[in-house]
């Protein structure tokens, strides 16, 4: 039987990079073959709780930058305001915990073949809520948010509003995430990558503005675009918005979730690989 | 504390007064007037004499069509009597909040205000407010400069509801504004509501719908009051005087037709 040369030259590598520093972890899986592969990207336990209150009112310019989140959840907030009368006020509540681990991973190669799989089940739960009210009158503000749910987003952005009032809420849910890919080693092609994230998003916005005003979203399903939308105001505009996406799914393969019909010796047919753990390449 | 009671007297005078209207004739101040257009200004010069010593004089206006009361002067008088000259520069008013507006409003100038307070107190609307959705209503008077913003707003006892960050920086300029609004503001943004006031011939005095105050103090709730161009009339003007026995008279103008710029090139 010839022996496939590229089967041979090519380089399978399954890793899981472990960052450990307690009480955080961070795991990558990947899978190389080649130049191109497969990876979850790095995905971090934390048990974090993270309370923002606050307000201001007064006279005078105003500038803002916000960066915070986990998981893929995360929220981001630009605002620039020249001299004019500003009242703000806002609470931002971030939590994660590691109450339930990662199951998994399953590394294993099917029978009679050169297709790998990898499944990930991870159970990190992560909510982020943040809302903020805004009053400004003045010469100009432009102020630009995004919130982000492990490829799903929603935003809005104002340019150069001499008035803008704005009452915002976004409340960010994670509950789990489960990864499965399906690598044929033989042709070098990644026959299955199922990202499939239990999520919600739910974003309230009611404004009254001058300028210009963009609203965006996408809602992802698995890796894929499912909906996606963007839109402009230039002008006097009052927006009133409510978007709520939820990705809710169920994961079959996970034991129980499945009769126990057949198998006699409650295990599957795989068959054991040895994989590279290297903690120190992250 | 005499302009709270001075506003107050005027508010009781609204509403009771011009609801008689015509209703009192005999001893009183007896009131004598002639009016002209000057351009888009009625110059009104009124004689008013009685008895007893005056306590006050007010202008109404009137759009004869649909009998409501489009502009509104009110004098203090300290004499038996005055010779008094009022200007209506055709116009009425409007009262906005941002989002919608109302007219013809029921505006008056004030008087007789420390000068503390008398630049951010020119005009004043009575109005009805409710502090939150569903409460009972209060009678209050909401204050404005000269440019139409609004500063103030008090009950009739004189207490006070808002004050704006111009306003308090004047009377107490080491006060953070801040500090002030969180103790001392007991509006309540997107649910405080004021219900102002317009005047009818035949209807008396009635409420617009209620303007719900959904902007910052520090933006002064972006209410505000605004001259409009009244329409082509005709105009009735009524003068009423007060003395100090509580007696009113009130005198009535024919129906006054403003000049039109036509007219003036035909001449």
């Amino acid at each position: 039987m010839p022996v496939d040369s590229r089967a041979i030259n090519s380089l399978l590598l399954i890793s899981v990079m472990i960052l450990l520093s307690s009480p955080a972890a961070g795991r990558s899986y990947q899978i190389t073959e080649g130049e191109s592969g497969w990876t979850t990207g790095l995905r971090q336990s934390n048990n974090i709780s993270l309370n923002i209150t606050g307000s201001a009112i007064g006279e005078g310019s105003y500038q803002r930058y916000t960066e915070m989140g986990i998981l893929y959840v995360h929220m981001r907030e630009r605002i620039a305001a020249h001299r004019g009368t500003l009242d703000t006020s806002e609470h931002i509540h971030l939590e994660a915990n590691t109450s339930n681990d990662v199951n998994g991973p399953n590394y294993g190669k099917y029978p009679g073949g050169q297709i790998f799989y990898i499944i990930v089940n991870e159970s990190w739960p992560v909510s982020l809520t943040a809302s903020r009210n805004m009053d400004y009158l003045g010469e100009g503000i432009s102020e630009s948010e995004i919130f982000g749910n492990n490829l799903d987003y929603v935003g809005a952005a104002y340019w150069q509003a001499k008035d803008l009032k704005k009452d915002r809420s976004c409340s960010l849910a994670l509950q789990n995430a489960f990864f499965r890919a399906l690598i044929n080693d033989a042709s070098h092609t990644i026959i299955l990558d199922e990202f499939q994230p239990n999520k919600l998003t739910d974003y309230r916005l009611n404004s009254r503005s001058d300028g210009m005003a963009t609203l965006r979203h996408r809602q992802a399903n698995d890796r894929v675009t499912a909906a996606e939308s963007t839109e402009s105001y230039i002008g006097r505009f009052m927006i009133k918005r409510h978007l709520n996406m939820t990705n809710t799914y169920t994961n079959l393969t996970r034991s129980g979730a499945w009769p126990d019909c057949c198998a006699i010796s409650g295990s599957l047919p795989f068959e054991e690989m040895v994989f590279s753990v290297n903690p120190d390449e992250y | 504390m005499w302009s709270r009671l001075l506003a107050g007297a005027l508010l009781v005078s609204i509403l009771f007064g011009v609801i008689c209207i015509s209703s009192v004739q005999g001893q009183g101040p007896s009131i004598t007037f002639a009016a002209k257009w000057e351009k888009d200004n009625l110059i009104i010069d009124a004689r008013i004499a009685d008895a007893e010593e005056l306590t006050s004089a007010t202008l109404y206006v009137i759009d004869a069509k649909s009998r409501d009361v489009v502009w509104t002067e009110h004098r203090i008088l300290r004499a038996r009597e005055a010779n008094l000259s009022f200007l209506w520069p055709r116009q009425s008013w409007r009262i906005s909040n941002g989002t919608n507006f109302i007219e013809p409003a029921v505006v008056v100038n004030t008087i007789d205000l420390p000068p503390e307070e008398a630049p951010y107190m020119v005009y004043s609307a009575p109005c009805q407010m409710a502090l939150n959705q569903g409460e009972d209503e209060t009678t209050a008077l909401a204050y404005f400069d000269e440019k139409g913003r609004f500063h103030s707003l008090r009950d009739l006892s004189g207490k006070e509801y808002y004050r704006s960050m111009e306003f308090l920086r004047s009377a107490s300029p080491t006060t953070p504004y801040g500090r002030y609004v969180k103790n001392n503001i007991t509006l309540v943004v997107g649910q405080t509501a004021l219900r102002f006031f317009w005047l009818n011939l035949d209807h008396g005095l009635n409420t617009f719908p209620a303007m719900v105050l959904d902007r910052s103090p520090i933006q002064h709730y972006t209410l505000i009051i605004e001259r409009r161009a009244s329409g082509e009339g005709p105009f009735v003007v009524e003068i009423e005087a007060e003395d100090l026995a509580g007696v009113k008279a009130k005198e009535f103008s024919e129906p006054i037709s403003p000049i039109r710029k036509t007219d003036v090139k035909a001449s």
